[in-house]
């Protein structure tokens, strides 16, 4: 019964695969379950049942049909149009020159028109992001061969809690007219690798997801680069004079429904070591 | 925390609360919004309770905000020249130096 099913026979030409693995008792390798077969170039398995799915919003490339050309002029007005500022921010980010950025999105945008019917529909942000970040490294590749090697070497090292070399208590800060450059300065001061990650995600306001896809590097990388570049900066706050016991200013969220009032936590924090901010006030008042 | 503690805080209808090393392990994804519900509703109710961490996350939603301020405002004109440009892709359709678009 099972040998009457289309596609089953022995004449079939597609399924010449299949039938050497049905007649031979070794099924697939562990890691050659996924992998295309050699004669005919389909993938096996989930893999081929994920690709069948993912079905391009456009399809095939015919460009006498002008029905086929309208959805592709719709699928970029509402797909990628719609994402240009976002790709200039990054650019500008990425190149930190206006007209490098420009010159660039147009770049990116001409290849996204080209490769829209590969597109699956699915993050167009991803995607255009993947887009850029490809262009701009053929750009900068073709400006100068050999710079782009290893740019990340020794700076990916594991999350610690409060990594904070300078503990310095959080209402020490002063939110003021100067807070605003201090922290641009910070950021300037950072290395670069952070003080991108940082930029991506506090400027350009990128999802972690969408900030991995513009540098090329797993989620928690990013995570990790945007948790120390933070850090880095309340340093160099610190460091830079803004601390010293000052009023909470008032254009601050007022710390709101919290149990003890500031007045009541100096004293109760005082006995208490569990935490650098307490422990950092303690030896600020002693000296 | 102390399981005493712990146990206290169970009894005070706290028992789900975040802990403050949970709090320092997701500050930046709260920052940033991107934590799950579930775990963002633990993390708030740490918020209430706890002023030092109140305190480090307002610290930080300060540089965030500040950084977000002094961030390079894109040239608006730029902007409008990019989506032209990309408009020009959609109405001349194959027309640009490097020729037509490449076939899939």
């Amino acid at each position: 019964m099972i040998a009457d099913l289309p596609g089953r026979g022995e004449s079939d030409p597609g399924l010449v695969a299949a039938d050497v693995s049905a007649a031979s008792p070794k099924r697939f390798g562990k890691g050659e379950r996924h992998r295309a077969i050699p004669e005919t170039g389909r993938l096996r398995g989930a893999r081929r049942w994920c690709r069948a799915r993912r079905t391009p919003i456009v399809g095939p490339v015919n460009q006498s049909d002008p029905d086929l050309a309208q959805r592709r002029s719709e699928a970029f007005e509402t797909q990628v149009l719609p994402e240009v500022d976002v790709l200039y921010r990054v650019a500008l980010n990425l190149t930190g020159q206006p007209a490098d950025a420009e010159d660039l999105v147009q770049d990116a945008l001409t290849r996204a028109w080209r490769a829209l019917d590969r597109f699956d529909g699915a993050f167009p942000r991803a995607w255009l992001l993947t887009i850029l970040r490809n262009t701009h490294l053929n750009r900068v590749r073709a400006r100068r061969p050999g710079l782009l090697d290893d740019p990340d070497a020794g700076h990916d090292e594991p999350v610690t809690m409060w990594t904070s070399a300078v503990a310095t208590s959080p209402e020490d800060i002063v939110v003021g007219a100067v807070f605003d450059e201090v922290v641009a300065d910070a950021l300037a001061a950072l290395s670069a690798v952070y003080a991108q990650a940082v930029r991506l995600v506090d400027v350009d306001e990128l999802t972690y997801a969408e900030a991995a896809e513009v540098l090329g590097v797993p989620e928690g990388t990013v995570m990790s680069r945007v948790h120390r570049g933070r850090r880095g900066i309340r340093e160099r706050l610190a460091a830079a004079g803004i601390n010293g016991p000052s009023p909470r200013p008032s254009n601050a969220p007022p710390p709101s429904g919290r149990e003890q009032t500031p007045e009541q936590d100096q004293d109760a924090a005082a006995p208490r070591a569990r935490w650098p901010h307490s422990a950092a006030r303690r030896e600020r008042g002693q000296s | 925390m102390s399981m005493w503690t712990r146990m206290m805080m169970w009894l005070m209808g706290r028992g789900d609360e975040a802990s403050c090393a949970q709090m320092a392990e997701h500050l930046d994804a709260y920052l940033d919004g991107q934590v799950d519900p579930v775990l963002l509703g633990r993390l708030e109710k740490h918020l209430q309770a706890c002023r030092r961490c109140g305190l480090e996350v307002s610290t930080f939603q300060e540089i965030k905000a500040s950084l977000a301020r002094g961030g390079a405002k894109p040239d608006p004109a730029a902007v409008r020249r990019l989506t032209e440009f990309g408009r020009s892709l959609l109405a001349g359709g194959t027309v640009d130096e490097d020729g037509p678009p490449a076939r899939s």
